[in-house]
C-alpha cells in the first residue's frame, strides 16, 4: 500500500464528508457564538462590528477545515500567526494611545501600569512564595494585570499543558510564522545540546530573580520587549537592555526561524516555555507514536519545530517534555502512526477521539484569547484606513 | 481489555472531556478568579516596584507630600542597602508648585533625616542628608500630575 493511501485510510476519519464535519463543528460554531456575542451582543459601532464578524467567521471557517481535512497544525497556525501579528498592531496602538510612546517610564512603573505577560510567571514564583510579593511593576487586578494573566495561565496549564504556547502564546505565533517563510530550511542539524539550554536559562533566571528581587529575563533577555513595550532609555543600561532585546529578536524570532523552520525561541532558549513543559505532565492530552505502523522515515524529528522529537524518543513512541501538541508530526506523518493520545488509553486507541477532545479546548482556547487580539487588531486597521490614525 | 484497563481508559476520558470545561469556566470566570486568587494568595506586588506602604503624609494645601515605608525587604533578611519613596500629588483640580523644598523624616522617629529640593518642571532634584544613612536621590519620576522621588538607604539596623 502506498503512503498516500495508508494516510487516506488510518488518519481520522470523522472528515472527508461535508456533513459530518459541518456537524463536529457546531458545537464550536455555538460556543464561540456564546463567547463572542453573550455578553455584549454584536457592536452598532461599523469600525467595531466588522472586525467582530471577521474573527467569528475566521474561527469557524478554520475549524471547519480543522476537522474536514484532519489537519491541525496547518489551519492552528493561520489563527495563532494572525492573533501574534495583530496582538502587537493592538498593544502598540494602546501604548501609543495611553502614553504617546511604546517606552514605559520610570513613574508608570511605580504607578504598576506595566501590562503582566506570562512569561514573567516562573520567575515570580519563588519570591511570591517566601515574600507574598510579586517582583514585577503590575497591578494586582485590572486589565492586564497580574492575577488575570495566571488565572488565564493556570486555565491552560490545566487544559493544554505546554500546548499553550501553540495554542495560546501571542508571542509564539511571530516566529511560528517567520518560521513558515521559508519552504526548505537552509539549516537542518541543530546539535541536541542546545535543546536544554531553555532549562538553564529557566534555572537561571528563576534563582536570579529570587535572590535580586526583580525579574531578571523581563529586564535583560526578553526578545518580545522589541514588540511590546521596553523601559525608556535614560541611561547606558537601558541602552544595553534595548540592543540585547531587539538583537535576541532579530536573531531567535526573525532570523533563525527562517533558516531553520523551526521555532529556535520557544525550542532553544524560552524560559517560559521549558517551565511550560512540566505543565504537560498536568494535562491528559499528548503525542504518541504506534511503533507497529511507524516506518521510522524520519519526518516527524525534521518536521517538529520545537526540536521535542529525537530518534530516542520516536523509538519509545512518544514525545519529549518540551512537546507543544501544535500538531504538525501528526499533519506531516506519512503512515500515520504519529497521533494526539488522551493518557490512560491504549495506542492507539481512537486517535480520532483523542484529536477531537483535544482541538475542542485548545482551539476553543485559541479563539477566545486570540480573538480579541484579532478583534481589535482589525478595529485599529480599519482606524487606520478610516481615519488615518490607528489611535482612537 | 482487562477491567483496569477501561477503568484507566474511562478515566483519561473524562479528564480529557473535563478540559473543555476548564478552558469555558477559565474565560467565563475571569471576571471572578483573579480576585479569588488574590485574595486566596495574599500577594501584593514588590515594594521594590510599588515603593512600600504610605508611612505618613503631610498636607501643604493645594498638595500632599506622602512618605512611604523605607524598602530593604530581601528574599530571606533585610538587605544593606534600600530606598524610601515619597510621592508629591496635587490635590483635585489643583498643580504642585513649580519648587518644593521639604524636610523629611523617614524613620519616623520624630527627627528630620534629609532635606530635598525638587523643581517639579524640569525634575532637578537636591537633597541635602541630615543622617549618614541617607546615600541620595534617584531620578525623580513623573507620573500623570505626580513626581515621585527614591532616596536610597543604608539599613540603619545593620
Amino acid at each position: 500500500m502506498s503512503d498516500a493511501a495508508i494516510s487516506s485510510t488510518q488518519v481520522f476519519p470523522l472528515g472527508k464528508s461535508p456533513g459530518k464535519a459541518i456537524l463536529w463543528s457546531l458545537p464550536m460554531l455555538l460556543l464561540s457564538l456564546f463567547m463572542f456575542m453573550g455578553a455584549a451582543g454584536v457592536p452598532k459601532d461599523p469600525l467595531r462590528m466588522i472586525p467582530l464578524l471577521i474573527t467569528f467567521a475566521l474561527v469557524n471557517v478554520l475549524f471547519f477545515l480543522m476537522i474536514y481535512t484532519g489537519k491541525t497544525d496547518r489551519y492552528r497556525a493561520v489563527f495563532f500567526v494572525t492573533m501574534s501579528v495583530l496582538f502587537v498592531i493592538s498593544f502598540m496602538a494602546h501604548f501609543l494611545e495611553a502614553r504617546g510612546s511604546m517606552s514605559l517610564s520610570a513613574g508608570e512603573m511605580i504607578k504598576g501600569r506595566t501590562p503582566f505577560c506570562h512569561m514573567v510567571i516562573p520567575m515570580t514564583l519563588i519570591p511570591a512564595a517566601l515574600t507574598k510579593t510579586i517582583i514585577f511593576p503590575g497591578s494586582i487586578l485590572g486589565p492586564y494585570s497580574i492575577a488575570t494573566m495566571f488565572a488565564l495561565w493556570i486555565g491552560a496549564s490545566l487544559a493544554l499543558g505546554r500546548g499553550f504556547c501553540s495554542w495560546g502564546c501571542f508571542f509564539g505565533g511571530l516566529e511560528d510564522g517567520f518560521s513558515r517563510i521559508r519552504r526548505k530550511p537552509l539549516i537542518r542539524k541543530i546539535s541536541d545540546r542546545w535543546t536544554y539550554l531553555p532549562y538553564a536559562v529557566l534555572a537561571a533566571v528563576v534563582l536570579l530573580s529570587a535572590v535580586l528581587l526583580s525579574p531578571v529575563y523581563c529586564e535583560w533577555l526578553c526578545p518580545f520587549k522589541t514588540v511590546t513595550e521596553y523601559a525608556q532609555v535614560t541611561s547606558f543600561k537601558t541602552l544595553v537592555q534595548v540592543i540585547i532585546f531587539t538583537s535576541l529578536f532579530a536573531g531567535l524570532v526573525v532570523v533563525l526561524p527562517i533558516l531553520t523552520r523551526r521555532r529556535t525561541q520557544c525550542g532553544l532558549f524560552c524560559p517560559m516555555g521549558a517551565f511550560q513543559g512540566f505543565t504537560n505532565k498536568l494535562n491528559p492530552f499528548e503525542i504518541r507514536i504506534d511503533r507497529a505502523v511507524c516506518k521510522d522515515c524520519g519526518k516527524c524529528v525534521r518536521e517538529c519545530p520545537t526540536f521535542s522529537l529525537d530518534d530516542a524518543a520516536v523509538s519509545l513512541g512518544g514525545t519529549k517534555l518540551s512537546c507543544m501538541k501544535c500538531g504538525k508530526c501528526v499533519d506531516g506523518c506519512p503512515t500515520g502512526a504519529v497521533h494526539y493520545h488522551v493518557k490512560g488509553t491504549a495506542v492507539p486507541a481512537s486517535p480520532s477521539r483523542a484529536r477531537m477532545l483535544f482541538i475542542y479546548p485548545a482551539f476553543l482556547f485559541l479563539a477566545v484569547f486570540g480573538g480579541s487580539m484579532i478583534q481589535d487588531g482589525l478595529y485599529r486597521l480599519l482606524l487606520l484606513l478610516t481615519r488615518g490614525t490607528m489611535i482612537q | 481489555m482487562n477491567v483496569m484497563q477501561r477503568i484507566l481508559s474511562i478515566l483519561g476520558y473524562t479528564w480529557a472531556a473535563l478540559c473543555l470545561i476548564v478552558v469555558l469556566a477559565t474565560f467565563i470566570g475571569l471576571g471572578v478568579w483573579p480576585k479569588a486568587l488574590a485574595q486566596a494568595t495574599g500577594v501584593k506586588v514588590s515594594p521594590w516596584y510599588s515603593g512600600g506602604e504610605v508611612a505618613g503624609s503631610m498636607d501643604h494645601g493645594s498638595y500632599q507630600t506622602l512618605v512611604r515605608q523605607p524598602v530593604f525587604d530581601g528574599l530571606f533578611a533585610q538587605r544593606a542597602e534600600g530606598f524610601v519613596q515619597v510621592d508629591w500629588s496635587p490635590k483635585e483640580h489643583q498643580a504642585l508648585p513649580d519648587f518644593i523644598d521639604e524636610e523629611l523624616d523617614v524613620d519616623g522617629n520624630g527627627t528630620m533625616d534629609l532635606r530635598i529640593r525638587v523643581n517639579t518642571i524640569s525634575g532637578a532634584t537636591q537633597l541635602t542628608p541630615m543622617q549618614a544613612w541617607v546615600l541620595g536621590a534617584e531620578k525623580l519620576a513623573f507620573a500623570d500630575n505626580e513626581r515621585i522621588l527614591r532616596i536610597r538607604l543604608r539599613n540603619w539596623e545593620n
